[in-house]
C-alpha cells in the first residue's frame, strides 16, 4: 500500500486553479467552472493517493488489455 | 423455450422475447402487430418516463412490414428476425441522430450504423429508436436536470433513479417500451439500469462484442451489452451477437442450450461482504441476496463463502483515476470549446478527468491486472461468483448524495476492471421496487452465467411482474 505519511491535504487557491487551466489549455472555461476546478483539485489529488501501488516495479499497466478470443 | 413467464393474457408488449420469437417463427404473430403493441405502449407511458429520445416508428414500421413478407415467403433468418429493439443514444445508428443525450451533438446524424447494430439488422431485429442516456454515456452518477431531454425515470416508481448511464434502456424493459435494448457499460452503465429497474443486463467476456460505432466514454473499460426481460431472452441476443462477430472464429455453441440444465453440483462462489470502504449493502438487498442463496442451494449448487482479493473500494478508487482520465482525453477539445454547452455531470468528469496524475493513472492501470489475475486465481476453483450489484435501493431522482452513493457504492467495478463477464439480475422486490445480484462467469464462460440465472429465474416469480409507471 501506499505511504500516506507523506501527503497532506493542501486547499488549493483560485490563482492555482487558475494557473493549472492557463497551462492546460482551458483558457476558455469560466470562473465558474474554474471555481469548480478548484474544488476539484484536493479530492482527486487525494483520490489517486488511495490507489493501491504494485510493490513489483516489474509489473507493466494493464493500458494494452489482452482481449480474449476464445 | 421457457413458457413459465408467458402468460396468455399478457398484452404482446409484456411477452418474452422467446414467445415473441418463437410466435413470428411459426406465424402466428406479424412482426407488424408486434411492433404496433409496442407503439402504442411507448405512446401510452413514455411520457412519464421518458425512456426514448428519438422513435423512428416510420422506419420500423416499414422494416416491420419487409421483415414479415420475408417470414410469410419461408425466409426466416433467425430467432430476432421480426422482432423490436432499442438503443443506447450513444449507438450509431445510420440516418439517425445520435445525441448522446447532449446538446452538443443535438445535429450529429451518423452515415454507419454501429456494428452490433448492423448485426441485429442483419438478423431481422427491428430498431424502434433511440433510448435516453446520461451524457456522452458518462457523468458522475447523478441527474442535475440541466440536459436537452427529460431524464428517464424509474418505471417501478417515477420518482425515483433509473440508475446510469443506460437510463433508458432499464426504464425501457421495466415498462415494456421495447422488447430488449442494447447499453454500454464502462463502470457499471448496463448493469445499474439493469438492477434499478428489475431486467436483466450483461456484459460478456472483453473483446467478444464489436464497440465500433458506439461514442466511447473510456478505451480501457468500455463495453456493451443486452438488456432483456428473461435470462433466455438475454442469451437469444447474445447468441445471435457472438455468432455474428466479424472475426468469424469468435463463435462458440449457442448460450440458449444452457437454459434449464440444472445446477447440481455447480460450485458457486460468494462474496456476501462489500468488505473496507463500502458500507453494508442495505438490508432488503442483504435479505434478498441470502434468501437467492437459499434457492441456490436448493437446486443443488455447493456454496463456499469468499472474499473479493481487491475489494470493491479499491477497485472503485482505481476506475475513479482511469475512467474520468480517459474520458477527459476523449473530449478534450469539447471541455476547451463547449463547456458551456455542457451538462454539470459531464463537465464535472472531464474537470476531475483533466486533473488526474499520470503517476496515479498508471497506479490504476497496475493494479487492474492485479485484479485480473487475482480475480482469475480465485475464480480457478468455482464455476461462478455471485454477489451483490448495487448495495442500495433505487434511490430518489433528484436527491443526489443518494444517486451518487447508488452509483459508487456497488460491487460492480471490479469485474470491469478484471474483464469478467457478469450478470446484473433480479432476486426479488421490496416495497415495490427491484432488488438485484451479480452473476461472475470465469473468463469466455458466459454459459455458466446463463445456467444459474436461469435455474434460479425459472425457481422463482419475480418475472411475472412487471411495471405499471
Amino acid at each position: 500500500m501506499m505511504t500516506k505519511l507523506k501527503t497532506k491535504k493542501v486547499e488549493p487557491t483560485i490563482e492555482e486553479a487558475n494557473a493549472f487551466a492557463q497551462r492546460h489549455g482551458l483558457n476558455q472555461l469560466k470562473p465558474e467552472y474554474i471555481a469548480r476546478l478548484r474544488e476539484l483539485i484536493a479530492p482527486v489529488a487525494f483520490y489517486g493517493q488511495q490507489v493501491r501501488r504494485s510493490r513489483h516495479k516489474e509489473n507493466p499497466p494493464a493500458s494494452a488489455f489482452k482481449v480474449f478470443k476464445p | 423455450m421457457n413458457s413459465k413467464h408467458n402468460k396468455c393474457s399478457a398484452p404482446l408488449w409484456a411477452i418474452t422475447l422467446a414467445e415473441a420469437s418463437a410466435r413470428i417463427a411459426n406465424q402466428t404473430l406479424s412482426p407488424s402487430d408486434l411492433l404496433e403493441a409496442y407503439l402504442e405502449r411507448i405512446a401510452a407511458v413514455d411520457d412519464r418516463i421518458h425512456s426514448y429520445i428519438h422513435v423512428a416508428a416510420a422506419q420500423a414500421r416499414v422494416a416491420a412490414a419487409e421483415a414479415g413478407k420475408e417470414i410469410a415467403a419461408g425466409h426466416w433468418k433467425g430467432p430476432l428476425h421480426g422482432l423490436p429493439f432499442a438503443v443506447k443514444d450513444n449507438y450509431d445508428v445510420a440516418g439517425m441522430p445520435a445525441t448522446a443525450g447532449s446538446r452538443l451533438r443535438l445535429e450529429h446524424v451518423p452515415a454507419q450504423d454501429a456494428a452490433l447494430v448492423q448485426q441485429l439488422k442483419a438478423a431481422g431485429a427491428i430498431l424502434i429508436g433511440k433510448l435516453s442516456t446520461w451524457e456522452f454515456g458518462t457523468g458522475n452518477g447523478g441527474e442535475y436536470f440541466d440536459l436537452p431531454f427529460p431524464p428517464a425515470r424509474n418505471p417501478w416508481d417515477i420518482n425515483r433513479f433509473t440508475g446510469g448511464s443506460s437510463t433508458g434502456a432499464g426504464a425501457s424493459l421495466a415498462a415494456g417500451t421495447t422488447l430488449f435494448a442494447l447499453g454500454s457499460d464502462t463502470t457499471g452503465s448496463v448493469r445499474l439500469p439493469a438492477a434499478a429497474c428489475g431486467a436483466v443486463g450483461m456484459i460478456a467476456t472483453p473483446g467478444r462484442l464489436s464497440t465500433q460505432g458506439i461514442l466511447p466514454n473510456c478505451w480501457s473499460l468500455d463495453i456493451p451489452g443486452p438488456l432483456a426481460w428473461t435470462v433466455e431472452d438475454c442469451a437469444m441476443i447474445l447468441d445471435t451477437l457472438f455468432n455474428q462477430t466479424i472475426d468469424p472464429k469468435n463463435s462458440q455453441p449457442s448460450l440458449r442450450r444452457s437454459i434449464g440444465k440444472p445446477i447440481t453440483g455447480l460450485r458457486i462462489a460468494v462474496v456476501d461482504d462489500p468488505g473496507p470502504g463500502f458500507p453494508a449493502a442495505d438490508p432488503p438487498l442483504r435479505k434478498g441476496f441470502e434468501q437467492a442463496l437459499k434457492v441456490l442451494e436448493q437446486l443443488g449448487a455447493q456454496l463456499t463463502r469468499v472474499k473479493l482479493p481487491i475489494p470493491a473500494a479499491e477497485c472503485f478508487a482505481a476506475s475513479r483515476m482511469i475512467g474520468p482520465a480517459e474520458t477527459a482525453a476523449i473530449h478534450e477539445r469539447e471541455l476547451k470549446e463547449q463547456a458551456d454547452q455542457m451538462g454539470f455531470a459531464l463537465r464535472d468528469k472531464l474537470l476531475a478527468g483533466s486533473l488526474v496524475r499520470a503517476v496515479d493513472y498508471l497506479a490504476a492501470q497496475r493494479l487492474r491486472r492485479t485484479v485480473a489475475t487475482s480475480l482469475d486465481t480465485l475464480m480457478r476453483g468455482y464455476d461462478a461468483l455471485v454477489t451483490f450489484g448495487t448495495l442500495h435501493m433505487p434511490p430518489r431522482l433528484g436527491v443526489e448524495p443518494e444517486m451518487t452513493a447508488f452509483t459508487i457504492e456497488t460491487m460492480l467495478t471490479p469485474f470491469n476492471l478484471s474483464g469478467h463477464p457478469v450478470m446484473m439480475q433480479c432476486n426479488g422486490f421490496a416495497k415495490g421496487l427491484p432488488l438485484n445480484w451479480q452473476i461472475v462467469g470465469n473468463r469466455g464462460d458466459e454459459a455458466s452465467i446463463i445456467r444459474i440465472a436461469s435455474a434460479y429465474e425459472n425457481a422463482t416469480t419475480w418475472r411475472e411482474k412487471r411495471a405499471q409507471p
